[in-house]
């Protein structure tokens, strides 16, 4: 027999094109698996600003449900996914609704992380063990004109962190050090006007990272604003992903509450 | 005889304080350690042959001095008068007092004039151990050379008293003599007159004449037998500390010096007896692993020395080219030695490699040297740890280690032996032979661009390890976590490429016109609380009746709906909540979640309404011309 197929919407929900989300999902095979919202385009995915976006990751049968904030400044932090099934591959749907209102606006069903497997793939900023005679830590940061296969390396004195996995996983040394390398970079990249447009140079390789975090391009070359600007930088790095979840672990850990 | 020379200061001399004691009062190291060092240092420069091998031996005794022959000609009662007047002695000498006895053997002793201190010469080493401050008579590739290093026997004293026998090997003379030197020149009790810093013992009174040695054969015996001397009647020199300060004990020396010379040990160059224990070529390594926390290098360190040592005769992995000092790198290797070296560096095996260096004298005269780097990569170090040494004397103040990024631990040895570069060193020696500056007189006097050199050595090591280390292990994605490349997301591979066979050039393709589509005989339209399935005609074809099956289920985040209907959610027959309107239609039949009913005419429809307005709904139509059956049943 011959088939058509058709769904019914009759509150006009707007069924959002995944291509307007970047989720990422960082697995390490050990602890719990997180997952935060990297970038959402809500102008191009017809939501309004102040939808509150809602998240439910799913793994076979099982659920988990998250409130992420306003479709304009939605939360970037890193949540943790420890209700759901690791056997299963995780999935993502978003629901928009306005607030006071339960009706949905819109919805994407089916998302999957940038990263499925859990390995974020490649990083802009390297780590390199070493002995630094003092230091705990280096920025090696290329000028800004250097070719596009420079990048930004931080070097950690390797008598505390013999690997770079002990770095990245140590709670203080990434609250304390990863917002000053971003600020850093964002300075550095503000030192040539329109170096994020520049594909011969490494800076041109952040466009797309520093367009995520929703700051817009560095101003010209008057100092206060640039530095203006990297510090706006630095407050949306500090508030997304990873870095915002091992911050307020330790927060947490100064008032006293149980750390990992 | 033996007498005390005690000279008052002319009207028109200075006086003060010493002061080459400071030059050795900052260094990072004991005063046990500072003896050490120097007192071994000697030896090793006087040695009778350049290969022979030096033994020195360190004993505290403990002597009687109301009884000992010695200690009544040297405690005399001028020398206590001037001794508590210059402050060197409290109170009175105590009945027993420790000596710190240092034999060296298989030296030449002091040899040179002994009766005319204004001789000099490189071979006046009499003169230049009692009668010179800051200058010595060693030449200068000699481990000593400032003339300074004597200093620290006097400051191993608590009276900054020395006396030495010592038996040339050239005339075969058994020579005793002695200095105190005064803090500072001193006036004694009541009077005004003062007095000089140096008060030498030997035999002649005379302070206005010159001091010379005592030869008396009792008083040297006597020397021999209450302070149970090893010399015998072999060349070299017995160094004797009265009084020694109270941390100059046997083991303090021992910890010393497995710390300062490890490696001339490890060489065969010098045996070093302590006591009763000896340190030789077999029983450092043991004596080196007991010291525990008091030594100062690791005992990986140790091993790479021990390694070095047995090496250090043997032929190199590569040498580099001449001219490395300007820009030290790949070129300046044979590429093929070079790999060799990369992959034993790897390996974690010691990396050995000559670097020829040509240094040039003011005098215009280019000098032909040469030394030797030891390298090796140690991961399970806690940290890289170097070493400079200057024939058989550590240079341990120098460190440049520091500026290399190597991913692994390293251990480094920058071995010198040839006499030309040994001398330039030697001049570029601070007193303490612990760091080297290219600024220092003698050496920018004596030599052109003694920084360009010096700088050669010091960071050949650095840079050789820059060379052969393996690239660090740079991790490109443990940060992704934070700055995650949004371009280089992780592709997943949804299983094999497979073989994608021989592409061909498309060539010239006659480009097909897509046909329209097809119009279907019916269609489902979604209204707001339900669905229309209508019939249509079909342009150039003629109507069949259509028998349909439509299946309803609200939508569902995950599954399929259709199974995950429940009656709960609704049932189609239940006429009240649902409006069934059919036209053109026959043997409509509502049941669950199915309407089943035939379309026979091309204007027929079925519109159900009654669905939840807040929910979507999924509707599957399926649907067969009835038409077809007829035919094939006609046929």
């Amino acid at each position: 027999m011959k088939q058509i197929s058709r769904r019914t919407n009759p509150t006009g929900l707007n069924e959002v094109d995944r291509r307007h989300f970047s989720l990422r999902l960082n697995d390490d095979g050990k602890s719990d698996r997180t997952f935060w919202l990297e970038r959402f385009d809500f102008n191009a995915a017809g939501i309004p600003p102040g939808a509150l976006i809602n998240c439910v990751a799913t793994a076979g049968a099982s659920e988990q449900y998250f409130a992420l904030g306003s479709a304009s400044n939605f939360s970037r932090t890193a949540r943790v996914i420890g209700e759901v099934v690791r056997n299963k591959p995780v999935r993502f749907r978003f629901v928009f609704h306005m607030p006071g209102e339960k009706k949905l606006i819109g919805f994407a069903d089916g998302l999957r992380p940038i990263d499925e497997s859990g390995n974020l793939g490649g990083s802009l900023v390297d780590i390199f063990p070493t002995e630094l005679h003092g230091p705990v830590w280096e920025l090696d940061l290329p000028v800004s004109n250097a070719e596009v296969s420079a990048k930004p390396c931080i070097l950690v004195e390797r008598s505390i962190f013999p690997t770079a996995t002990v770095a990245v996983k140590h709670h203080w040394f990434v609250g304390l050090v990863m917002p000053e390398v971003m600020r850093r970079i964002a300075l550095r990249i503000a030192e040539n006007a329109g170096a994020l447009e520049n594909d011969d140079t490494w800076t041109g390789t952040w466009k797309s990272y520093i367009d995520q975090l929703g700051v817009g391009a560095p101003p010209d070359d008057e100092d206060d604003r640039v530095d203006e600007w990297a510090a706006t930088v630095v407050r949306k790095f500090a508030s997304s992903g990873q870095l915002r979840l091992q911050i307020d672990q330790l927060i947490g850990e100064m008032q006293g509450e149980a750390s990992e | 005889m033996a007498a005390w020379q005690f000279r008052m200061l002319n009207p028109n001399e200075n006086s003060g304080s010493s002061i080459s004691d400071d030059n050795f009062s900052v260094e990072e190291r004991t005063n046990v350690e500072i003896l050490v060092r120097e007192t071994l240092q000697n030896p090793l420069d006087a040695r009778a042959s350049v290969d022979d091998q030096v033994k020195v031996s360190y004993r505290v005794i403990e002597v009687d001095l109301a009884q000992s022959v010695v200690a009544k000609a040297l405690f005399s009662g001028a020398w206590v008068e001037h001794a508590k007047a210059g402050h060197l002695l409290q109170s009175s000498l105590p009945d027993k007092g420790r000596f710190l006895l240092i034999e060296d053997f298989g030296t030449t002793g002091l040899e040179g004039a002994y009766t005319d201190s204004a001789v000099d010469g490189p071979s006046e080493n009499w003169n230049a151990f009692w009668f010179r401050e800051g200058e010595g008579a060693k030449h200068a590739r000699a481990n000593g050379g400032a003339g300074q290093g004597k200093i620290t026997l006097y400051l191993a004293s608590e009276v900054r008293t020395v006396i030495a026998l010592t038996r040339r090997k050239s005339d075969e003379r058994e020579l005793l003599f002695g200095c105190t030197r005064f803090l500072r020149n001193y006036r004694l009790n009541g009077k005004k007159e003062r007095w000089a810093k140096e008060a030498r013992w030997g035999g002649e009174p005379d302070p206005d004449k010159q001091s010379i040695p005592i030869t008396d054969r009792v008083l040297i015996d006597a020397a021999k037998k209450e302070l149970r001397l090893h010399r015998a009647d072999m060349a070299g020199t017995s160094f004797i500390v009265p009084l020694p300060q109270d941390n100059l004990t046997e083991e303090g020396i021992r910890t010393a010096v497995i710390n300062e010379f490890f490696f001339a040990i490890s060489r065969g160059r010098l045996e070093v007896t302590v006591g009763d224990k000896v340190l030789d070529e077999s029983t450092i390594v043991e004596a080196a692993a007991a010291l525990g926390d008091s030594s100062r290098q690791s005992s990986s360190f140790r091993e790479f020395l021990r390694l070095a040592a047995s090496k250090s005769k043997q032929q190199t992995l590569a040498t580099v080219k001449s001219g490395w000092h300007k820009t030290f790198d790949e070129s300046c290797f044979d590429p093929m030695e070079l790999t060799n070296l990369k992959d034993t560096f790897e390996l974690g095996d010691p990396v050995v490699v000559d670097l020829p260096l040509a240094i040039k004298t003011k005098k215009g005269e280019v000098q032909s040297t040469t030394f030797r780097v030891f390298l090796q990569s140690d991961e399970e170090l806690e940290r890289s740890e170097e070493l400079f040494i200057r024939q058989d004397l550590a240079i341990d103040g120098e460190k440049k280690l520091k500026s290399v990024r190597a991913a692994q631990p390293v251990l480094a040895l920058t071995f010198i032996e040839d006499p030309l570069l040994s001398e330039f060193l030697v001049c570029a020696e601070e007193p303490t032979h612990r760091t080297w500056n290219a600024q220092r007189p003698k050496v920018k006097n004596a030599y052109m661009t003694p920084n360009v050199f010096l700088a050669a050595v010091r960071n050949a090591a650095a840079k050789l390890v820059q060379l052969v280390a393996p690239v660090g292990q740079r991790d490109e994605t443990a940060l992704a976590v934070y700055f995650a490349d949004p371009a280089r997301a992780v592709q997943v591979k949804k299983g094999p490429s497979g073989d994608a066979g021989i592409k061909e050039k498309p060539g010239d393709v006659s480009v097909l016109t897509i046909p329209p589509a097809k119009a279907k005989p019916v269609s489902v339209k979604p209204q707001k609380d339900g669905f229309t399935v209508r019939a249509h005609a079909v342009p150039e074809s003629t109507f069949v009746p259509l028998e349909c099956l439509v299946e309803t289920a609200y939508a569902t985040v995950h599954g399929d709906p259709f199974r995950l209907w429940d009656a709960a959610d609704y049932w189609l027959g239940d006429s009240g909540k649902f409006t069934l309107d059919a036209s053109g239609v026959s043997g409509l039949v509502a049941d669950a979640n199915q309407i089943r009913f035939r379309l026979d005419s091309d204007d027929a429809l079925v519109r159900v309404q009654g669905f939840d307005e807040n929910r979507q709904l999924e509707v599957r139509l399926k649907y067969r011309e009835l038409a077809d059956e007829a035919d094939i049943a006609s046929n």
